[in-house]
Parts: C-alpha cells; structure tokens; sequence
C-alpha cells in the first residue's frame, strides 16, 4: 500500500502549470514542518524536461515532468548525518526542515538531482506532494490539480484502476535501484523517420515499405510510408543499431544505412529509383 | 477544494487578458491574512450542464476544471514585480515651462501626489484649448489589451472621457489580429462582423463530423488562446486528434501546437503561401481536381484567376517547381498536399492565422487562401474555413461554434458601455489608424484608406481620410497613453519613440500598473491597479462557456494605485463632468442588472452566491437551436445555395477577382483587383529576392507569445525560467529568445546561449541565441511583446529584445502627401540580420 503517482507522457503538452503552481504553493508560503518556503528562482521541485527531438522537418517535442520520486529505496535517507530525511507509510519521503544543518550529502546522494539546496535558509528542499495539503484533505497535489490535460494521476498502488495503469508504465533509471513512486506511461521511444520519393518525376512515394532491423536482437520493425512519402518508425530501443531497408513494387530496393538511437532520427529524403 | 483553514478566504478574479471587458473562466484566489497563499483553476460547478458535440464518432466535451495557462496562474507575480507602480510619477525635468521633450526616456522620475497629478493633467487640457484652440490636439491612445474585469481595467475611458469634454483625437486600432483578412480577404468573402473570417456558427459540429484533414496555417491553439480563454485550444486539439483528423501544418516554425499534435510539419518560408496556395491551384487545374461546379456557380472571376495561375497572363506559370524556389517546400510534397487536399475533406485551420496573415502585402496572401478553399467547394462538409473559436462575438452570425443557448450569448453577460469606441468606426471626426499614428505625429497630413477600426464595412476601404481632418487643425499635442504597448507591438516602434519624443508633443500621460513599454517616456505616470486590487465582476464570455462571477478584492491597493476606472472618473470630476462615472458598485449593479442573471437573482444575491456559469443546451436542444435560427455549421448553407449568392459582396459570390478593387483602384500594382504573389513593392521590400536581402538575408518571424499575451507579463520570474520564454545570457541577463537554426548558427559563430543583434536599418535588439531545429533554415524567429529596455536611444539599440521596434511601417517609401491604400500593420516576414555580440560593445547610454 501506499501513494503513487502515474503521469502520461503522451498527454502533456508542455504547458508547464504544474512548475509555476509548485512554486505558486511553495514560495513565500511556510508549510513547516512539512517544507519551509523554497527561493522565488532556482528550485524546479517539479521540472518539465523539454525534448526537442529530430531534425527539420521531422521534429517532436516532448515533455516529461520529473519531480522527487519518493522511492522506496531512497538513498538520500541513509545519506543524511541528521536523520531529517524520513518515509512515511504512505509511502512520501520527506526532508524535515528543523533538522537539516544544510550538510548537502543528500543532493549527492539523489541519482535523480531532484534535491536542491536553499542557500538562505541552508537546508535541502525537495517535493513534498504537497503532503500539507493531502493530509488536511485535498485528494491532489497542486501540480495534478493544475495540469490541463489531465496527465498526472495520484492514486493508491492497491487501487485496481491504479493497478491498470501501472501494468502500462514504467519508472525513469531502473537500474538505479531506487524503487521509486512515481510511474510513467508513453516514456518517449526513439523514432527513425524520413520521406520515400521518386526523383526522376519528383513524386512522393506511398506504400514503400520500410523495415528496421536491430543488429544485435534480430528483431524487424515495419512500417509502410503514407500519402506524404513519408514514415515514422516507432517502438524502437535507445541505444540499438538498426539497419534501414526499403523498398516498393516497381523499385529497386534500398539498404539505407545503419542508424545508431542515441538519438531520434531524421534519414531525411530517401529517393528509390526505377530498375535498369 | 477542501481545507481546514476558515481563516482563508476564496476570492474569484478576472483569468483572461484580452481587457476590452472579455474575461476567460476566473482565477480561484485563496487569501488568507491580507496576501494571496495560493491561485487555483476555476472548477466548473458541478450542477453547470456541459456542452456536448454530438458526431457519429462520439460526444465531445470539455473537463470541469479549467485551463488557466501558466502565467495567469503566475499573475499574483505582477502585484509586486519590480517594475510596479505605486505613486504618481513626474518626469525629474519635465514642467510646463520646460517640457525637455528630448529627454523623454532618460530622465529618471519623481513621486508626486494624486492632487499634483490631476492638478497638472487638468492645467494642460485647459492649456491645449487655450493655445491650440481645440482638444482635438489630445491623441487618446485607449484600445489595448488587458486584465479582464468587466470594469476597473477596461483601456478605453479615455476616449469617453476626452468625448465628454468635447473632443479628441481616436487612435483607431487596426485590426492587427486580422490584417490579411481584412484587407485582403474581405474582398474575396465578405464577413464584415467577422473581421474578414468565415463565420463559424456551430462549426464543430461539421469540422468534428466530417473533416478528415486540417491544413494548421497561421494556427497555434497552444498558444495566443490561453491569455484570452483559457488554453481551451488544447482541448479543442484533443477533440481533432479524436476525432481522427490528421493534422499538417504550413508554417516556418514548428509551433507549440504543431510541436506535440501536428502529423506533419511542412516548413515554409514567411509571406510565401501565396506561391504554395497558386502551385497547389495549379495543380488541381492540370489534374482536374476541383469543384468546378462550385467554381462556376458560387464564384466570380475565375476564369482569369485561371489565366494568372497558368501563366497565359505573365509568362509564368505558377508551377510547383516555380513555387519551391520561392517558398522551400518540395515539389513532391506540394504536389501530395495539393491531392491530398483535393481528395480528403480539408478545412485549413487558423488561430487568427498567425504570422502569416500579418507580413508584407499578406492581403493577397489571404486572397489567394480564399481563393484556394473556394475551389474545393467552400462549405461542403468537412471543407471549412475553420478558426478554433468559442464565442459568438467577432466569428459568428447567429449562433456560438459551440453548443449554447443564443439567449446567453446575447444577454448572459453585461456589455460595457465603452466597448463601441474600440471596436466601430469612430464618432469623433478627428481619428488616425493606429499604425500612421508616428508618421501622423512627425510628418503630417497622412492620407490613408478606410477608418480602420475592427469592424468596419469593406466598401469603406475605397474612402479616403486624412488626418488632420481639416487646416486649422493643430495636429497632436499631448497624449493620452492608456496602452502602454505601441513601441512593443505595432510595428516600427522606433518610429513611435521618436514620435513620443519629438518636441511637436507637450505632454504625454501614461496609465498603467508597471513601468514598462511606452511608459519609459511619459511625463506623468499615473498607478493602475491589479484585478487583485478591486470589487468587479468577470464576464465570462471569451471562452467556450458563459458566465459571470462577482471579483472580490484580494488585498489592499498596492501604493496609492487606483484602477484604471477611477483614475478617469476622478479626473472627470476636477473637470466638471463627474456625472459620465458613476460610481463603481452602481456601475456594476447596472451593468449585472441586464443580464440574464438578473432575472433569476438580485444583485446582493449574485454578490453573495458569486458564481454563475450558465448550462449548456443538450444536444437535442442544439439541434432544435439550429432548426429555430436555420443555422447549419460554418459555410455549409452558402454550399447549399444552387447559385451561390449570398456573401456580402457586391455580386453576392465569392469574388476571387475583386469588383470593388476593380472599381475604385483598377491599377493598383500592389493590390489589384486579381490577387497575385507579391514579394515586393513599393510599400515593401521585404523579399529575399531584394537587393536589401544581401545586407539581411534573413527572415524574421514573428509570432503571438507563448509565455505572455503580446506585451503582458514579461515581467513574471517563475515563466522566465522556461527554457522558450528566456535565455540567460554570460552577463545574467534574461534576454528574448532568438530561434535560429543550427547551420545559420554555424554560419555566425553563435551557438546556444549567446548573446545576439538583430537588426535592419530601422534599428537593434539584443536577443539570446536559442538553437533549433523547430525553425527553417534562412528563417529566425523572436515573439513580439518583450518588454522594451532601451541600451541606447538614438543608437536605436534595445536589450529586452522588443523585436517589432524594427518591423516595417505600413508604407516603408511614404513621403508627406501621399497616399497610403493599405495601411497594414507588418510585424512578421520581414529582413533582418544576426550576429554574436561582444559584451564589451555593450555600453548603457544616460
């Protein structure tokens, strides 16, 4: 038993209400003994990771929202000399204000940098899902409450509806260690795209089909291009190499190239052209 | 929302920008102990009855909490930004014996009191009568944008105020959010009420239904709409991803909508769809893939339209090889859209249509945009012209875009009574259009086409105006700044400091809550206040749902501010005519007392229960709605016409070749009567293909912002940490960002971060290099709006990176007695440079 909170990848838009309404809650606002106020600049207890992603024109922008995960295996708990750092059944960690002496250990200690360091008041501060507000009642932290696609959801992890949700997310760093609390679905794979056209009659090509395959796992990911010529491979592995085929009745087939995903891929304007 | 705590106190204000009286959903103010704790989303009430577009495909709705965007949230920021103003300022060596004009900008200020300011406002209007004979000497500038409550912050009283007294001069807002379309596109279509739009009555139940792809052209939901509605675009972009209609946007950025919703993105150079739109007609014509039916029966002139695009007129056949030298994108992709287009059902979507509809010569660009939806049947299902909007006002005839009762969009909320002067042709015989007000005030007489207000009757397009209106006149003497916003976002702000600071100007007053913009070089500052700061009501009526809400002060006046409201009515009464305000809780129990509301509850009612959203019609109920007002969805009823006669144009048709412009201005080479790709010209030179592009060659696009509403609220801390709204540059400072595209970047030596110059001959802006690949090649881009923080006066260099100080005039050769046919306001596509500054170069200068 115990909180966590599911955020969709897919939805968010970027609109960034849930880092301003952190800081609408959190600046300026005493919330001992749960959190003291944080600086009116420089702490993102929750942060949008903005992704540009391709190149012109195929590009993406994606948006993931990182705050503290509230793991289970903490190690900014054992990393505190004071003790201030603490778990609570309900699974939230978190950072008694009274007893940091603003050692910094456990902004070391976070794998996620989600700790940040409150050089006026000398403690460390992080988020608290608005634990003030839960406990007095509130069914949501500020930032589930301000997110206008509905993106986050905080439930109970023995919620059946909960339970759904977490069968399809997954957690940012596994390996890690941390167990955190904080799921998300739709993290973003990498994609290989591009536009199939004929440069003899300057047309784009629909139905080509184009097949990635990944180099160690054997594994053959398809599409086929649309009106536009163009595709988009998605579903892929970060850090896989694939090699590029394509090809279309009519053709002569094509082994693109080799892409590498550490990165999205644009392979740009791929031109088939006719048989001798 | 539950909490424990009896001692906080909730509080409803106004969440829209747009002023003029037309607020989105309210803010939840939580206060507790006389400061604000905390700012939450409206949540609709739960026994409110939601809207339902009912398709095939399912019901569309909206969620009940509303969708405030991130710097309304952040709004509480403003109440004591460091550029707030709390006391009546005097510039240091600004006095009626000694006005030191050319300081305006460099002196510093002194505190005055309230009695001094009106003391002095009252002498100097006694003082225009007395030497010039007449306030017609007094230029009112009151059309801007602003806080949304239906009275304290509305930026127009002083054209009342200076109308009581016995006249003035109108600054006469163009219509900047339409431009295009309205000198250009009303040719084609009509639409006065519309400002040059399509209507839009009950559109979605057509675009939801039936659309299968939307073309996004000047279109981003994600941005503009949140600072007056709510970012409602992001649900309505839900409802079209739903619905299962691919998305395609046409645009030289990837915008913040296209970022996360578009299916493709088709980069295009600025001021170039007319080149697209003629390939795309090209293509149809040698295909036969157009309704030529409907050509024939609803349009007019298409026989030589066909002519132009064949090149039987000039030699040039507007194929899509000649279109993808001009505006980058592919033949091959041209090609695709233009079947595409033809085949599946295709609105072309526009949020105000963005920077498209506001660069050089973009009437035609509108035109040709015309022209193009015409030949596919404009008004068959799914094949819109479709706006992405939600009230009635300004985009519809009958009935809202929306499932709503008409009787709430007619009487659900109170009108102000200063809203006309905004909106209509002046009264007052003495006016300028807004972008002619510099050259009005440093070179007059200016001769320009049409009154220009917002809505305004094509044919006045065809009549001339001259300011000043007749000899004795003494042109503009003093003004009176309600704005604060000219020099940031109309275009050719330099040319707007240099009219504020020419001697020919005694007095200028300015009255505004913060020290920014156009302030910079008033002699009298006057304190407005917050919509934190006064008893109001919201009118909840530019959003999708409609209501009101009454506005509770949240905390005390900062300073000695007072709203905008009192400020003038306090001025009214030193001049005697007081009686033309009432005071502020009989104005509002007026104004609530003609609502529908009123019948159901008195005024000491509506202020205690505070909120009222009115219930949507069910979807039976719409249909009955649209059977009653025979309303069917957008242009579907003009499809319908067996011949179609029915636009308000002067043959009823859709006149792709214009009979007015025929008429009046048959050889006019910048607008003539057959619309045509128009790089360049005499108003403008802003073509890649001009010899000033080998000093510029790049273009400069510029867009609504996402972080603000045009210039409001660049001053928040928390959105200036957003990666999009600033970049830091090596010396601390925020700066505008500046989208450039990694091999432009290259070409200069900038990478990410930098410190950047854009300029022209019109003058610099700093900026901070933000290195993307979400902008063309060839193409930067910078919003307008950021706050003007001017290095150097006379060296024209600013730092806040107020890019439309250096956009084009509406007329860029315009000598004194000549005449300007389309005052048009340019404030994107036009030719600048970008190069990495030294931050030793950096001098601040007074």
């Amino acid at each position: 038993m115990g909180k966590v909170l599911v955020i969709d990848v897919a939805e968010c838009v970027g609109c960034y209400c849930c880092q301003i309404v952190c800081k609408d809650e959190h600046v300026e606002n005493d919330w001992s003994p749960y959190a003291k106020p944080q600086p009116d600049t420089g702490h993102f207890w929750l942060k949008i990771d903005e992704k540009e992603r391709g190149t012109i024109p195929k590009v993406k922008v994606t948006y993931i929202p990182i705050l503290c995960m509230h793991c289970d295996n903490a190690p900014c708990i054992p990393a505190c000399p004071q003790n201030a750092i603490f778990k609570r059944s309900d699974g939230v960690v978190l950072i008694n204000p009274e007893k940091c002496d603003g050692c910094k250990l456990c902004l070391d200690a976070c794998p996620y940098g989600v700790i940040y360091f409150n050089t006026e008041l000398n403690i460390a501060q992080k988020c608290t899902l608005c634990t003030h507000l839960l406990d007095k009642g509130w069914k949501e932290p500020r930032c589930v409450g301000a997110c206008q696609r509905e993106a986050m959801i905080l439930g109970e992890e023995d919620d059946p509806k909960i339970k759904t949700l977490l069968d399809k997310a997954e957690v940012l760093h596994p390996e890690y260690g941390t167990k955190p609390r904080v799921y998300y679905m739709n993290l973003p794979k990498p994609f290989i795209a591009g536009t199939i056209v004929d440069p003899s009659n300057r047309e784009c090509l629909e139905g080509a089909t184009i097949i990635a395959t990944d180099l160690v796992e054997g594994v053959k990911h398809k599409t086929v291009s649309d009106e536009f010529g163009d595709f988009w491979l998605k579903d892929l592995k970060w850090m896989h190499r694939y090699l590029i085929e394509v090809s279309k009745e009519g053709y002569a087939p094509k082994k693109v190239c080799i892409a590498y995903t550490d990165k999205d891929i644009n392979l740009g304007t791929i031109q088939l052209t006719k048989p001798i | 929302m539950s909490f424990e705590d009896s001692a906080v106190k909730v509080c409803y204000v106004s969440g829209g920008l747009c002023g003029h009286s037309r607020s989105g959903p309210p803010m939840e103010v939580q206060v507790k102990d006389g400061r604000i704790v905390r700012v939450l989303p409206f949540r609709i009430p739960d026994e409110v009855r939601l809207y339902r577009v009912r398709t095939s495909k399912g019901e569309f709705t909206r969620p009940r909490r509303a969708v405030p965007a991130a710097y309304i949230l952040a709004w509480k920021k403003r109440m004591d930004s460091p550029s707030r103003l709390k006391y009546p300022l005097k510039r240091v060596d600004w006095s009626p014996e000694n006005r030191n004009p050319q300081n305006r900008g460099k002196s510093g200020y002194v505190r005055i009191s309230w009695d001094e300011a009106i003391d002095i406002i009252v002498n100097e209007i006694k003082r225009v009568k007395e030497v010039y004979g007449t306030t017609e000497a007094i230029l009112v500038q009151a059309d801007g944008h602003g806080q949304s409550g239906l009275l304290h912050t509305f930026h127009c009283y002083g054209h009342y105020l200076f109308d009581k007294l016995g006249g003035y001069t109108s600054q006469v807002r163009n219509p900047d959010s339409w431009e295009g379309y309205y000198w250009g596109a009303k040719h084609v279509w009509g639409f006065d009420a519309q400002v040059g739009e399509p209507i839009q009555d009950a559109i979605f139940d057509d675009i939801l239904e039936n659309c299968e792809m939307l073309i996004f052209s000047g279109c981003d939901p994600e941005s503009t709409v949140p600072g007056f509605a709510g970012q409602i675009g992001t649900i309505m972009c839900r409802w079209v991803k739903q619905a299962g209609i691919k998305i395609v946007g046409v645009s030289p950025d990837l915008n913040y909508a296209e970022a996360v919703h578009a299916d493709k993105w088709i980069p295009i150079k600025p001021n170039t769809d007319a080149a697209l739109y003629l390939a795309v007609a090209y293509t149809w014509i040698k295909e036969d893939t157009y309704d030529k039916k409907f050509v024939q029966t609803h349009c007019h002139g298409f026989e030589e339209f066909k002519k132009y695009v064949l090149g039987e007129e000039d030699g040039v056949p507007k194929t899509p090889e000649w279109a993808e030298k001009i505006c980058g994108v592919p033949v091959e992709t041209i090609k695709t859209l233009a079947r595409t287009w033809a085949k599946k059902r295709t609105s072309l979507a526009v949020f105000f249509g963005g920077p498209k509809i506001r660069g050089p010569y973009s009437s035609e660009v509108a035109r040709i945009e015309a022209i193009v939806l015409s030949m596919q049947g404009l008004g068959k299902p799914g094949r819109q012209f479709f706006r992405f909007w939600y009230r009635l006002g300004l985009g519809c005839k009958k009935v809202a875009p929306l499932p709503r009762y008409p009787e709430v969009d007619a009487e659900g909320t109170p009108p102000n009574f200063v809203e006309p002067y905004v909106y209509m042709p002046p009264a007052a015989r003495s006016f300028i259009i807004k972008t002619l007000v510099p050259e009005a005030i440093l070179n007059p007489p200016v001769s320009w086409y049409c009154a220009g207000s917002i809505i305004c009757p094509t044919e006045d397009q065809f009549t001339k105006y001259t300011f000043p209106p007749y000899k004795e006149h003494p042109g503009i003497r003093m003004i009176w700044n309600e704005n604060a916003c000219w020099t940031a976002c109309w275009s050719y702000g330099y040319k707007m400091i240099e009219a504020l600071r020419s001697p020919k100007i005694d007095f200028v007053v300015g009255i505004h809550p913060w020290f920014e913009n156009d302030l910079r070089y008033a002699d009298l500052i006057l304190p407005a206040q917050t919509i934190f700061e006064h008893d109001d009501i919201v009118p909840v009526n530019h959003t999708d749902i409609v209501g009101l809400v009454y506005q509770d002060r949240c905390i005390k006046p900062v300073g000695e501010s007072k709203s905008d409201y009192e400020i003038h009515r306090l001025v009214a009464e030193r001049l005697g005519i007081g009686d033309a305000f009432p005071p502020p809780e009989e104005a509002l129990r007026r104004a609530f007392e003609k609502t529908l509301a009123a019948k159901k509850m008195s005024w000491e009612e509506f202020k205690r229960k505070k909120v009222v959203i009115y219930d949507c019609p069910t979807p039976e109920e719409w249909e009955e709605i649209k059977r009653k007002y025979n309303v069917k969805p957008g242009l579907t009823w003009f499809y319908e016409l067996p011949e179609g006669k029915g636009l308000e144009t002067p043959t009823g048709k859709l006149e792709i070749y214009s009979t007015g412009i025929a008429q009046h201005f048959p050889d006019d080479k910048e607008r003539p009567p057959l619309p045509r790709y128009m790089p360049q010209g005499e108003a403008h030179q802003e073509s890649l293909e001009h010899v000033r592009a080998e000093k510029y060659p790049l273009l400069m696009m510029s867009n609504h912002p996402k972080w603000r509403l045009h210039a409001q609220g660049d001053d928040i801390s928390w959105t200036k940490e957003i990666p999009t709204c600033k970049v830091k540059g090596v010396d601390g400072y925020l700066y505008e960002p500046l989208w450039i595209h990694p091999l432009d970047a290259e070409k200069r030596g900038i990478k990410y971060g930098d410190i950047v110059k854009v300029f022209n001959e019109r003058g610099a802006v700093l900026g901070g290099a933000y290195v993307t690949e979400r902008i063309m090649p060839g193409v930067v881009y910078m919003d307008h709006g950021a706050n003007h923080d001017p290095l150097s006066i006379e060296g024209k260099l600013d730092r806040g990176g107020c890019i439309n100080l250096i956009a084009p005039p509406p007329h860029e050769k315009r000598i004194v007695g000549m005449e300007v046919r389309v005052p048009e306001m340019c404030s994107s596509g036009y030719l600048v440079e970008v190069e990495k500054v030294d931050l030793k170069d950096l001098r601040r200068e007074g």
